[in-house]
């Protein structure tokens, strides 16, 4: 949903004002970093992907027809760098760095540590997934967008969509350990 | 509905973007299919599962100030770019244009000259060329007339005492000329 303040930002965005650009890295930047983070699996290349996205915006605003959310076209950008680096690589994933993100993230030392590395084969099982289903994957449920916005981001139909994020639960069933599956549970019951 | 259908649905149903009656109906079956249910709850719980995984890998994560400064710097110098480029367009454009009106201009001289020269050259069966008309030949009938289609000179040779006809045609090739004596002329 738009609201009104980013109806001004977006018209001050696309009049090259510096302090809206400011404003809309500083609103989207992280979300998008984060998601490219999950996309790749590297923290380098979320940089560079997210830079990359708002180079582009910064280019082609005028482009924006407000049709959807600035969010949701931004996020489009940054999904159509992530194929072209695939495309490029001629990979599935990016060589991650993951492992390495977690010893300067400040997590709180009583974390439980059993849960940190379950979370942690988790993540791994999601990182071996295709690029398209991994997308599917980020868009649904770290996202927590409707099937219709995932079909606009990602250009396809909403079938399509489905049939993706069905073949990608399953295999993340598939390799699961049967101890991990019940971790969703335990997150659920835990929330009520 | 049959269950295959319901589970078709069950994203839609989620998201809560079904019809009040399709939602309602599902909602139903959900409280009397077991296994359909099963489904949903096992959904929702990979999504949980899913959410927080994710959102703890990226909790760390956060858009630091030197790539806003970054990229205010790159929105700045984007700005000349684009200047010097319109300044270039700005002044090759005309250029180009007179370069091509220039060369039109010479193809239509060189060809207009040429063809100026053509029409000059009379074309004999023996010789092809421009022929010298002022050197010792004159037209005895300036005002050549047309004969289906042919253009009748008759030229005098002075020097030769003799009278030359020349029966032209847009082929060259049926281009004819012969001579009389001037005596038999008279």
């Amino acid at each position: 949903m738009k609201s009104e303040r980013e109806e001004t930002w977006v018209d001050a965005f696309k009049k090259g004002e510096p302090r809206s650009i400011e404003k809309v890295i500083t609103v989207y930047g992280t979300p998008l970093l984060r998601s490219a983070f999950l996309l790749c699996g590297s923290e380098v290349e979320a940089h560079d992907m997210v830079q990359e996205t708002f180079l582009q915006a910064i280019k082609s605003i005028h482009k924006f027809k407000g049709k959807s959310s600035l969010f949701t076209w931004l996020y489009g950008i940054l999904l159509n760098i992530f194929r072209q680096q695939i495309r490029k690589r001629r990979y599935s994933a990016f060589p991650g760095d993951f492992g390495d993100k977690n010893s300067k993230s400040g997590i709180n030392p009583e974390h439980n540590l059993e849960r940190k590395r379950e979370f942690s084969r988790v993540y791994s099982m999601i990182q071996t997934l295709s690029p398209h289903h991994r997308e599917a994957l980020i868009l649904r449920y770290y996202e927590g967008l409707k099937i219709t916005e995932i079909a606009e981001i990602a250009r396809v139909s909403k079938g399509t969509v489905k049939s993706r994020l069905h073949y990608a639960t399953e295999a993340l069933r598939k390799i699961m350990p049967s101890d991990l599956k019940h971790l969703g549970h335990s997150i659920a019951n835990n929330k009520e | 509905m049959k269950c295959k259908k319901y589970r078709e649905l069950i994203y839609e149903y989620r998201d809560g973007s079904l019809s009040q009656d399709i939602h309602k109906e599902i909602s139903e079956h959900l409280k009397v299919c077991r296994k359909c249910r099963e489904i949903y709850e096992r959904e929702g719980h990979l999504s949980e599962l899913l959410k927080s995984v994710m959102d703890r890998e990226t909790s760390s994560l956060v858009i630091d100030q030197s790539m806003i400064r970054r990229l205010k710097d790159a929105k700045e110098e984007r700005k000349p770019k684009i200047f010097a480029w319109r300044w270039i367009d700005f002044i090759l454009k005309p250029i180009s244009l007179l370069i091509v009106v220039l060369i039109v201009f010479l193809s239509v001289f060189v060809i207009h000259s040429s063809k100026s020269k053509e029409n000059k050259m009379i074309w004999l069966n023996d010789r092809a060329g421009v022929f010298d008309l002022e050197e010792d030949l004159t037209l005895t009938d300036p005002k050549a007339d047309w004969l289906e289609r042919r253009l009748i000179i008759t030229i005098v040779d002075e020097k030769q005492k003799r009278y030359g006809k020349i029966i032209t045609s847009k082929n060259p090739e049926k281009t004819i000329m012969y001579w009389e004596k001037m005596e038999a002329k008279k």
